[in-house]
């Protein structure tokens, strides 16, 4: 029920919304019967109304020949049929072309060979046609292939493809087919070239930055799935420029559709993952299970490729963008940068949406604008990245002046005015009256200071020797109150260690506290080590706490000593330890309890 | 003289004891020592005590709520602490002396002799601790005008017209408030910093006129001193 409800909370219900409004978008989508195609414009538009048919006959060629009862398909699914079939698109031609121009059609690698054919004329083949080639055999590219002057008089033209052969289940088999004017055609091939070897440089970078940052020593998880995020980019703009180059190998696949899928949507959610521990995020668990449905949704309704994918990609990164504004609305060292750049992303997946992007980029075409805003968003997040390592590096300087700082505490501690003068003054006090006990109180007190001078710059020291240092200094004390104080250790973890004089700072605590003048009083010491902790408790049996049994632990004021505990704790072992105290049994009784593997231990 | 030892380390309590012994000799009535504070409270209740030796940390407690408790009451306190920090703090709440940890016999005896009135110095207490509804008040000693003694009592008259009432000695209170109040009387001490003017009236009768209007009895003993004091 808590699952429950931690998933109902606002967030995650905007995140479920935003899906559900994807999947209304996607499903509303209607496709139209012809692709337009406007020849003034000199733009190129990408086919997207097909129709398929399997089987084979050259009488599908035909504009006359009615294909009502044929199967619609979308431009998602025109990409997996596979032969012996038949794709039928109606283009209406619009317009006049430029004198100097010419119809062309753009076609990129097939996994299959192909016939095209132009008002029923067959007017390119890609490969051979007769049927003996290899199932899922590469066709060769056919690149752009000019329609010809006179075959693109304004009106409606049939553009009809003869899938020869079969391929691999689930394989695609085509890619997008483009038409429009040639030099437009060429020069949108080239820019795309361009920006595939633009985003190799930039996602490299992204994936050896992150990955130099973390092998550097800050081993944070969020470098790890920052850098996965960058490789699926890398590895489709890699594959990208293999396809688009003239240079194709022959044996190189078409890009899987499943690597594709998670090219844009695991990678998205490995970029929230990123956010979400990069910006040190609330319910982390919550925060990184929200989008993976989200990838779910959109992986088991079909939404991996086309329109329906740069939704659900847009959806992850606005959820992003979310963790992004909480981050900064909490004050998060570098949340603004990541804001920033993940902003720019959203806007640059809406402009593509509703295809401003296509218009800027027919609007300005010098200027590669996919590239400069990935590499906007890239810059933007290696600068956050950057001002968490200042902020760690700071933090890091902060310990160590507080290590520094505890180090002096301690040595203050142990040789402060008040407990030096008045061991000094009972030493005084006994030399006349008791020569031989002022001597031991005097070894004593060496001896006290001989473990604290060895201690004082370390940060952990051997249980053993924290027990030694608290035999001491009852020792020590004993002589100066004329009592007898004893520390019992029952059950030992040999091996274990402890920030120095957590212990002796309890005992000095309880000797100050509990104990009435004279009275004599025992320590006991138990150490309990379990799977996920070591359990130290310390008690006394002053007779002073008898007053304390009515009141709550919260109501006892922490004096410097336990504050001095709790610092050295978080020091040694931050945010893995805990320290109760109360009356139990008729005993003052302090526990620490440290995660097991918090601190070093030779055992 | 009658002698409280509070002061919770054995060793160090019996070495201040031998020590008053010493120096007070047969003029030393009684002496207790306390090892704890429930056990000093309850002798100064059931007996009377001219003065407190006091140690300032007594079982981790903070003895400066122990010391204004201490300060109301008619006797006075030496302050003994290893908190040499403090002994500002200590002289501005009126304690006759403050003796850091360890000592000699020998400072000891100073601290004495001042309670005795042997070796007076100027005081600097900022404050004067007093009773009201059984909780003990610190009176800033810039704000009082005049004090005056009336049986074991002294009434300190302040600058907004309160009268409050000090259980201790005008005797005690000449050693620790500062300079600029002078024993005009037998039983009155003023702040010369609220006094207008003095003058001799006739015959035997001298009076001090404070600011506000008010006239006090001078001495005819104390009005050459004064005269010194204020150049007149």
């Amino acid at each position: 029920m808590r699952l429950l409800a931690r998933f109902l909370r606002p967030a995650s219900l905007l995140a479920i919304l935003l899906c559900f409004v994807a999947l209304a978008v996607c499903a509303g989508a209607q496709q139209s019967a012809v692709t337009r195609v406007d020849l003034s414009s000199a733009r190129d538009v990408y086919i997207n109304a097909w129709k398929f048919h399997s089987g084979d006959d050259l009488e599908w060629a035909k504009p006359g020949f009615d294909d009502g009862s044929w199967r619609k398909i979308s431009e998602d699914e025109a990409r997996r049929v596979g032969g012996p079939g038949w794709l039928r698109a109606a283009l209406a031609l619009e317009g006049a072309i430029d004198d100097t121009e010419v119809l062309a059609l753009q076609f990129d690698r097939w996994a299959i060979p192909f016939q095209v054919f132009w008002d029923g004329e067959l007017i390119a083949t890609s490969a051979t046609t007769s049927g003996a080639g290899r199932p899922g055999a590469l066709a060769p590219r056919l690149g752009i292939l000019r329609v010809g002057r006179e075959r693109t008089q304004p009106s409606t033209h049939l553009l009809a493809l003869r899938l020869v052969q079969g391929t691999q289940p689930g394989e695609p088999c085509c890619s997008v087919v483009w038409v429009g004017p040639y030099t437009v055609l060429r020069n949108a091939l080239q820019a795309s070239l361009d920006l595939s070897r633009i985003n190799v440089g930039l996602y490299l970078a992204a994936v050896l930055f992150s990955l130099f940052f973390y092998l550097g020593g800050w081993r944070s998880p969020s470098l790890l799935f920052f850098s996965g995020y960058a490789v699926f980019p890398l590895i489709y703009a890699l594959w990208n420029i293999a396809e688009l180059s003239g240079t194709t190998p022959p044996s190189l696949p078409l890009l899987p559709s499943w690597l594709s899928t998670i090219g844009t949507l695991v990678s998205s959610w490995l970029l929230i993952l990123f956010l979400v521990w990069h910006l040190d995020a609330p319910r982390k668990v919550v925060n990184a299970s929200v989008p993976a449905i989200v990838v779910l949704v959109a992986m088991i309704g079909g939404f991996t490729s086309g329109r329906g994918l740069v939704i659900f990609e847009a959806l992850l990164f606005i959820y992003g963008l979310g963790i992004c504004l909480s981050g900064r609305r909490r004050g998060t060292p570098g949340a603004m940068f990541a804001m920033v750049g993940v902003g720019t992303m959203v806007l640059f997946q809406s402009a593509e949406l509703t295809h401003v992007m296509a218009r800027l980029c027919n609007a300005v075409p010098s200027i590669p604008w996919a590239a400069v805003l990935t590499g906007f968003f890239l810059a933007c997040v290696l600068g956050s990245i950057s001002f968490r390592i200042r902020e760690r590096a700071k933090t890091l300087q902060a310990l160590e002046i507080r290590s520094q700082r505890l180090e002096t505490e301690l040595l203050k501690k142990s040789i402060q005015p008040h407990f030096v003068m008045n061991t000094l003054f009972s030493i005084k006090s006994l030399i006349a009256r008791n020569p031989p006990k002022a001597e031991e109180l005097v070894e004593a007190m060496a001896a006290e200071f001989r473990i604290i001078s060895r201690i004082a710059p370390e940060r952990a020291i051997d249980v053993e020797e924290e027990i030694d240092l608290c035999q001491r200094h009852l020792q020590l004390m004993g002589h100066r109150r004329d009592a007898t104080y004893r520390l019992i250790v029952e059950g030992t973890c040999p091996g274990e260690q402890v920030p120095p004089m957590v212990f002796h700072t309890l005992v000095e605590n309880g000797l100050t506290h509990s104990y009435q003048p004279k009275e004599n009083g025992t320590f006991y010491l138990t150490c309990e080590r379990t799977e996920r902790e070591i359990v130290y408790r310390l008690r006394n049996d002053g007779s002073r706490i008898q007053h304390l049994t009515s009141l709550a632990a919260e109501a006892i004021e922490e004096g410097m000593g336990l504050k001095y505990v709790k610092a050295r704790l978080e020091e040694s072992a931050p945010g893995q330890w805990r320290l109760d105290y109360g009356v139990k049994d008729g005993l003052w009784e302090v526990t620490i309890a440290l995660a097991s593997r918090a601190m070093p231990c030779v055992c | 003289m009658r002698v409280l030892i509070v002061e919770d380390e054995p060793h160090i309590a019996s070495y201040i004891e031998d020590a008053v012994r010493s120096i007070l000799g047969s003029t030393l009535r009684s002496l207790h020592t306390s090892l704890s504070l429930e056990d000093a409270f309850e002798w100064r209740s059931k007996r009377a005590i001219d003065l407190c030796l006091l140690d300032l940390n007594l079982s981790g407690e903070d003895g400066f709520d122990l010391l204004t408790e201490a300060l109301s009451g008619p006797f006075l306190t030496i302050v003994i602490s290893a908190h040499t920090e403090r002994a500002i703090q200590a002289f501005e709440h009126g304690v006759i002396d403050f003796l850091p940890k360890p000592f000699t016999v020998d400072r000891l005896r100073v601290a004495i002799d001042r309670v005795l009135g042997r070796n007076p110095q100027p005081g600097r207490a900022r404050y004067l601790v007093f009773r009201k509804h059984n909780r003990s008040h610190l009176l800033p000693v810039e704000t009082i005008r005049y004090l005056e003694a009336e049986r074991y009592l002294v009434h300190a008259h302040t600058t907004d017209g309160r009268v409050e009432l000090l259980e201790k000695p005008l005797s005690y209170l000449e050693m620790v408030l500062p300079e600029q109040f002078v024993r005009i009387h037998r039983s009155r001490i003023v702040n010369l910093d609220h006094m207008a003017s003095f003058e001799h009236v006739s015959g035997n009768e001298y009076r001090v006129r404070l600011k506000d209007g008010t006239s006090l009895a001078l001495s005819r003993s104390r009005y050459p001193m004064l005269a010194r004091r204020l150049g007149g």
